[in-house]
């Protein structure tokens, strides 16, 4: 289980940290959210060692994190990076080694993800005579080379075509299922919805939501309600204590404060004309990350 | 993985994909050609100086004690001198402009040449005229002195005066100077050549963001200190390369006058080894701190200020002699590579001042290499505005 626990970094008079706690257990495959800026890739980079926080502790199995522990990594950076004008296979090879693999076993776990991930025709091939899809392919095999415990991906899913993410999403599914812990940032929340188990919203430097999708988007409290004849939701307009979040196709989402009951909106809902549709909704993680950030 | 496991990856990938480039093949073809050319063609130019011969035409009256005397300035001249009797003057003359001949002596009142001398110059030819009008006319004064021309030769067979300097001879010759100028320049082309190699390498994994996953596996020291050794480990095999280019070409050519013998190539190896142990690091601080090869520029301009300003000087004391500057700054650490071997190149220095300028050198390898790590730590992950060195240090990682 990878542990961040009071994480704090400033930059000069920036924070980029402030007191970030999270956990990523083995077999989870959890999504870490926030706008810009909110700290994703500082805390990112202190679990791989290439910043170190101001305070706080990082711990991989109960342990410190050290270079050794760091080595079971895999680690895809935001801004993609590998030699531009290096072969891709030996590209791979190289860093398989640095991760502390033999020849041969580097060589096979290469060419094994150049396979898996559709570019094993161009392994001989020089990084710049790819496509920047094929390159975030090859930059996917670089965090995997090794058959890391932990993959920290920052942005992974950025500039892949629909194909890519769907296979991409399959790979971490697939190596969550073996074990592997996986953090990704994403700000395409569909796809975290989707494919993570937890996620960790962070804004400011802070988590300030995290939990399993599950929790996080079930409520009592979002309800969705169709009222016969109309087709825009005028009936809904007047109720206080209630925030109307969106409508679609006759029905009203209502989000209910705590001062209001979903009895209260029925009676509304009835007096304005018969009711075709009444229940509660689960949130969607884009409303869950909204009401986190703008608290 | 041990330190020294990741630094031989680092290094042995610097190799391969250095020695992979095209620049570096082609880099190191020229300058072996250019080697080897600067060891062979003086040579076949001393070859060619040696078999040098002028035809000298003489028209009678000219004693044959003349015309021996004539033949006789060949080793004053460096060259052979064959003289032969022309019958008229004007035979001599198509024969001159012809190049059948390159002076005409018409009995011992004028000397023809092709094209008239300018006073003011000296060349191979004002020279033969002069030695040739001079053994001329002595004969002629001798003989309205009264003497015949045998009675003259006779008197002229005096051996050579001795000559006695009151002070030994300088160390410097020529060949010394010239030594030390190419020592020079190969050593001011290397170092600023790997230098080079050393900030765009460093540049191109800072602005690829490859070392963002080099340093989630290795620490900053190792990897700077892979790629140094790496770059190094290029230019010594480069060196190497020069080195058996240059031993050919001296065995074929024995005799060659060529100051890059392979002594001056094995100083200039030394040295480099020695220069490349500080300016490596120097220019891997410069690398950590900008983010584009265009900002590298202003950085890269006060490491070169020391090599120029060595080389000037080197150059200068080549030509003129030692002086103090080139002394001094042969104990200078980031002057001293190119200064010293000027020196040892021109064969002036003794081994204890050789010994402690490497000393000095070494001392300071080691501080330019522990301010490049802490430098290199602090700058490599920042983007986008030159860091400052300030900055860098205060902040590592």
């Amino acid at each position: 289980m990878l542990e961040l626990k009071d994480l704090s970094r400033r930059y000069g008079d920036t924070v980029a940290l402030d007191n970030l706690s999270l956990v990523v257990r083995e077999g989870d495959v959890v999504g870490f959210l926030g706008p810009n800026g909110a700290g994703k890739t500082t805390a990112m980079r202190a679990v791989l060692g290439i910043v170190t926080p101001d305070q706080g502790s990082l711990t991989w199995k109960g342990r410190p994190l050290d270079l050794a522990t760091r080595l079971r990594f895999g680690y895809m950076p935001e801004e993609r990076g590998l030699y531009s004008t290096m072969v891709i296979e030996e590209q791979l090879v190289y860093l398989a080694r640095l991760h502390g693999m033999g020849k041969q076993a580097a060589t096979d776990s290469s060419r094994h993800w150049l396979e898996v991930l559709g570019v094993a025709e161009r392994s001989q091939q020089r990084l710049d005579g790819l496509s920047l899809g094929n390159q975030q392919r090859v930059q996917m095999a670089a965090a995997l080379v090794h058959s890391p415990e932990l993959l920290v991906l920052d942005e992974p899913f950025s500039g892949l075509d629909p194909m890519g993410i769907e296979a991409l999403g399959e790979i971490l599914t697939d190596q969550a299922r073996q074990g592997v812990a996986v953090v990704f940032s994403s700000h395409q929340l569909d796809l975290v919805e989707g494919l993570c188990e937890r996620v960790v919203i962070v804004n400011n430097g802070r988590d300030v939501v995290q939990g399993s999708v599950q929790e996080l988007t079930s409520s009592n409290k979002l309800l969705s309600v169709a009222v016969e004849g109309d087709a825009t939701g005028l009936w809904a307009r007047d109720l206080t204590g209630v925030e109307q979040r969106d409508l679609d196709h006759g029905k009203v989402r209502l989000l209910l404060h705590d001062d209001v009951t979903s009895d209260d909106v029925l009676d509304v809902a009835r007096r304005a004309g018969r009711v075709q549709h009444f229940t509660f909704e689960r949130k969607r993680l884009s409303e869950v990350f909204r009401d986190a950030v703008t608290r | 993985m041990t330190r020294l496991q990741a630094i031989r990856l680092i290094a042995a990938r610097e190799v391969r994909e250095r020695t992979r480039s095209r620049v570096f093949r082609l880099g190191t073809f020229m300058t072996v050609l250019i080697v080897v050319a600067a060891v062979v063609f003086p040579a076949i130019g001393d070859r060619t100086e040696g078999l040098k011969a002028y035809s000298v035409g003489v028209v009678s009256p000219v004693t044959p004690e003349v015309t021996r005397a004539i033949s006789q300035l060949g080793p004053q001249l460096g060259a052979e001198v064959l003289v032969r009797t022309v019958p008229t003057v004007e035979e001599g003359e198509v024969a001159l402009r012809t190049k059948g001949l390159d002076l005409l002596v018409v009995a011992d009142r004028e000397l023809v040449i092709r094209q008239a001398l300018d006073p003011t110059l000296t060349n191979s030819t004002s020279q033969l005229t002069a030695a040739v009008s001079e053994v001329t006319q002595l004969y002629a004064g001798l003989g309205e002195a009264g003497l015949t021309a045998a009675r003259a030769e006779e008197a002229l067979k005096r051996p050579a005066l001795s000559l006695r300097g009151l002070e030994p001879a300088a160390p410097r010759d020529s060949r010394g100077a010239a030594a030390a100028s190419s020592g020079m320049i190969l050593l001011f082309v290397f170092l600023t050549l790997y230098g080079a190699f050393i900030l765009n390498g460093v540049i191109e994994e800072k602005t690829s963001r490859v070392v963002e996953i080099l340093l989630s596996c290795v620490r900053p020291n190792e990897l700077l200190a892979g790629k140094v050794l790496g770059i190094a480990i290029v230019g010594t095999i480069q060196g190497a390369v020069l080195t058996v280019a240059t031993l050919g070409a001296r065995a074929a050519t024995p005799n060659s006058p060529s100051s890059l013998t392979t002594e001056v190539l094995g100083y200039t190896l030394l040295w480099f080894i020695i220069g490349f142990g500080i300016y490596s690091w120097l220019y891997a601080c410069a690398g950590a701190l900008v983010s584009r090869s265009e900002d590298a520029q202003s950085l890269v301009f006060p490491l070169q200020l020391p090599l120029v300003a060595s080389y000037v000087v080197g150059l200068v004391s080549a030509v003129n002699g030692p002086n103090p500057a080139l002394t001094a700054m042969s104990f200078f650490p980031l002057t001293a590579p190119m200064t010293m071997l000027s020196r040892m190149s021109a064969g002036q220095v003794p081994l204890w001042e050789v010994l402690v300028s490497i000393g000095l050198c070494l001392i300071t390898t080691y501080l330019v290499m522990r301010l490049a790590i802490t430098v290199f730590a602090g700058g490599i992950l920042r983007s986008g505005q030159r860091v400052k060195l300030r900055d860098a240090w205060r902040h590592p990682g």
